[in-house]
């Protein structure tokens, strides 16, 4: 009885850690990643379709240009409706875009060390155009201005793939 | 090691979903108008929709989304002016049934965006089919061209509605223009 009671006395906590180790691996991981994927996706209330495709990417041939169209949050008033197009976290105007649009189709169809070497399409009358595909995330309340903007810069730099991002009608 | 799988595992589950859960409408620009915009021809059966934002003089935040179409003339009428659909209320948070299997849809969300008139989106779905079969009885082989002359103050829900409409018809050649003024 005695014996026994020393035992208890002496008995320590040891704190493992590994799976500690592990659990912090895993936060900054996970916050280093998702960081990294939500560059491109800004926070927008896409407008409902119910054709909407869910597509999946089969290969990565298939890479996508992801334009946002958020709710213009600096000094707007609410009955404009406006809002400004994002392009990887950055805030284009039209002229801007372009230029920006231009730099990607080269980078798309410039030989491999120095873009992705996709040849371009031959369209009627001689017409290059891109492979590059554009996928346009716009906020359903947001006036439709800027929609006719990307149409317009995208058919001057010969981009002819796009989409609109939706969602399927709630309830 | 299971550890680092489970991590792995979850990662990989989670980041896969992110993109997925958007669907995606399809719509190409016209690869022969090019480079010129500006200029483009109208192709004799295209089918136009003007769609035109007239704000309500008491609440600026709501107003009636108007939607007209040329090359088209319900029988009956001899006005020379271009059809225009009837409106259906969507003010508010009321729910309007959305074809084809009449789920009902809310347009109005909250202060910001109270709700408004919008065009009766059966009858555009029905006209649309028709002018579809008609343009297909012809055999080109290729789809009818849409174009749709959007005002800038449009919510993007209406370019959206017709675009949708426009998939499940089957019409893949959707094409956003510029504001032009009807010609009356």
């Amino acid at each position: 009885m005695k014996k026994r009671k020393k035992t208890d006395d002496n008995f320590e906590v040891k704190m493992e850690m590994t799976p500690m180790i592990d659990c912090v691996f895993l936060l900054i991981m996970f916050f280093i990643l998702t960081t990294q994927i939500t560059v491109n996706i800004e926070d927008v209330v896409l407008p409902f379709a119910l054709e909407g495709k869910v597509q999946q990417h089969k290969d990565t041939n298939e890479l996508m240009l992801i334009l946002n169209v958020r709710k213009n949050r600096k000094n707007a008033k609410p009955s404009d409706r406006s809002g400004e197009i994002v392009y990887q976290a950055r805030v284009y105007n039209p002229k801007e875009l372009k230029a920006k649009l231009d730099d990607e189709v080269a980078y798309d169809a410039a030989p491999p060390p120095r873009g992705r070497g996709r040849t371009k399409e031959e369209g009627p009358n001689g017409v290059q155009l891109s492979r590059l595909e554009i996928l346009i995330r716009y906020d359903k309340s947001v006036r439709s201005e800027y929609l006719r903007q990307i149409f317009e810069q995208c058919q001057k730099a010969g981009i002819y793939k796009l989409k609109l991002a939706t969602t399927q009608p709630e309830g | 090691m299971i550890d680092i799988v489970f991590q792995l595992l979850i990662f990989f589950l989670l980041s896969a979903k992110f993109i997925a859960l958007e669907g995606q409408l399809a719509s190409y620009l016209p690869k022969d108008r090019g480079l010129q915009a500006a200029f483009s021809k109208i192709e004799p059966d295209e089918v136009i929709f003007f769609l035109d934002w007239i704000a309500e003089e008491s609440n600026i935040m709501t107003g009636t989304v108007r939607c007209q179409t040329i090359n088209y003339k319900p029988p009956g009428d001899s006005s020379g002016r271009d059809y225009e659909f009837p409106s259906v209320d969507a003010g508010g948070t009321r729910r309007i049934p959305y074809s084809p299997n009449r789920k009902l849809v809310q347009y109005g969300e909250s202060v910001d965006m109270p709700g408004y008139q919008i065009p009766d989106f059966d009858l555009i779905e029905g006209y649309l089919l028709h002018r579809h079969q008609l343009y297909e009885t012809k055999g080109s082989g290729k789809s009818i061209p849409v174009t749709i002359n959007v005002s800038d103050q449009v919510p993007m829900q209406m370019v959206a509605n017709i675009v949708d409409i426009c998939t499940r018809i089957g019409i893949s050649n959707v094409t956003i223009a510029a504001k032009e003024v009807p010609i009356d």
